[in-house]
């Protein structure tokens, strides 16, 4: 009811209508270019809008696609692996050397690599060297030859073996020079650490030979001292 | 309803068409200008608005719904809100009459249709002395009613708010003008 009442004002209130239309008709005018800055900034937003638009729309697909490439990067990416398997960034050569020594896991192949060793064939070839000195001694002392004779022929022996077992390592030796890891070294194999039969062999061979050569010595020196004597 | 030009140029501005946007501007940019500077202390506040007020009709044309309103109803809702948004947010401290004792409400209807119906020229420049010492949004208001002719509908959309609350508003800025003049005169 108070808006039917309130449509029938238009009419009713001559004054206010009358003073409102006046006070519209003494408003400022528009100024003539207002249409045209207007306009002009229309453009420009309009270029800004779009340009931005554009932007977004090229820039979506490579956002994506780089998301997508580095999701994929880290679930191809192979997990950081142990030192035991080898398959550490700085074990790629370890894992090399390790196969061919996987391929011969026999006991005798383990016993080869041990003997294989620059160190242990110095200890190999060591009775070797010192049998000449051991012959120098033969003509002072007769009664020792037997023995010692013995003693050399088992000591061939084992340089035969060693021989034997060196000889299929000469070609690993070479390759072994490229793809040489610590873990090549005979120090650091576990294995190393107990000396093997034959090394205990060896060395109480030489022990032997080293006790004899004591005997013979103090022998000669008892010699000579009793020749003084009986010269006195 | 949209009549067949308003709608063809409602297709060209949903198209971005720099003609209909130009034609818009100058169908449409005399009663924006006035429904701004009407509510705004000066015109170069009132031109900053008016272009914010046509570059949104144009960036939002997707958003006009003819069911609701007219487009020129429409137009002048976003003329509007931009006007009081700008009012706010810049804080011009401007004087008006404020109804503080409840005077005003106290005028009869006879009153108030005796001060603003009678035809009389000199009471007309007492009301136009009123309307200064009111408030943009009630000056706006009594504008868009008696000047543009809207009806409370309208108003109420434009406004966002009902249309009871329109006809309130209207009833007590007609008995505030009243009271005004009589402050005048005495």
């Amino acid at each position: 009811m108070k808006e039917d009442y309130i449509e029938t004002l238009h009419q009713k209130d001559t004054n206010l209508r009358d003073a409102i239309r006046l006070e519209e008709e003494a408003l400022p005018p528009m100024p003539a270019d207002l249409n045209a800055r207007m306009m002009q900034r229309v453009e420009e937003e309009m270029a800004k809008k779009a340009a931005k638009r554009r932007r977004s729309r090229v820039l979506w697909p490579m956002v994506a696609a780089a998301c997508v490439a580095a999701l994929i990067a880290v679930f191809l990416t192979p997990p950081k692996g142990t030192p035991e398997d080898g398959m550490s960034m700085g074990k790629p050569v370890a894992a090399k050397v390790e196969k061919p020594k996987t391929d011969a896991e026999t006991p005798q192949a383990e016993a080869l690599q041990k003997v294989s060793t620059p160190q242990e064939e110095k200890v190999a070839e060591q009775p070797k060297a010192k049998h000449p000195t051991a012959t120098t001694a033969q003509p002072l002392l007769a009664q020792e030859a037997v023995p010692e004779k013995a003693a050399t022929e088992e000591e061939a022996a084992v340089i035969e073996l060693v021989a034997e077992q060196k000889a299929p390592e000469a070609p690993r030796n070479e390759t072994a020079t490229v793809i040489l890891t610590e873990r090549d070294i005979p120090i650091t194999r576990p294995e190393n650490y107990k000396y093997t039969p034959e090394e205990i062999a060896l060395m109480k061979k030489q022990a032997n030979e080293a006790y004899l050569k004591w005997v013979e010595l103090e022998l000669e020196i008892s010699k000579y001292t009793l020749e003084k004597m009986a010269q006195q | 309803m949209a009549t067949d030009i308003e709608a063809n140029l409602i297709e060209g501005l949903k198209e971005h068409s720099p003609m209909a946007q130009q034609t818009m501007v100058e169908r449409y940019g005399r009663h924006v200008f006035n429904q701004v500077v009407r509510l705004l202390p000066s015109v170069e506040d009132a031109e900053e608005v008016y272009q914010d007020v046509f570059l949104k009709v144009f960036l939002n044309i997707n958003m006009y719904n003819e069911e609701k309103a007219s487009f020129k109803t429409w137009v002048s809702r976003i003329a509007y809100n931009e006007s009081i948004t700008w009012l706010r947010h810049k804080r011009r401290e401007v004087i008006y009459f404020e109804d503080q004792g409840g005077e005003a409400e106290r005028l009869s209807e006879t009153e108030v249709e005796a001060t603003l119906g009678h035809p009389d020229p000199e009471t007309v420049q007492l009301i136009r002395a009123a309307l200064k010492h009111l408030p943009p949004e009630e000056r706006s208001l009594i504008t868009m009613f008696y000047y543009e002719e809207m009806s409370l509908k309208d108003i109420a959309y434009v406004t966002d708010s009902p249309s009871t609350t329109i006809a309130s508003k209207l009833f007590r800025t007609r008995k505030k003008l009243c009271k005004i003049i009589q402050m005048i005169q005495s």
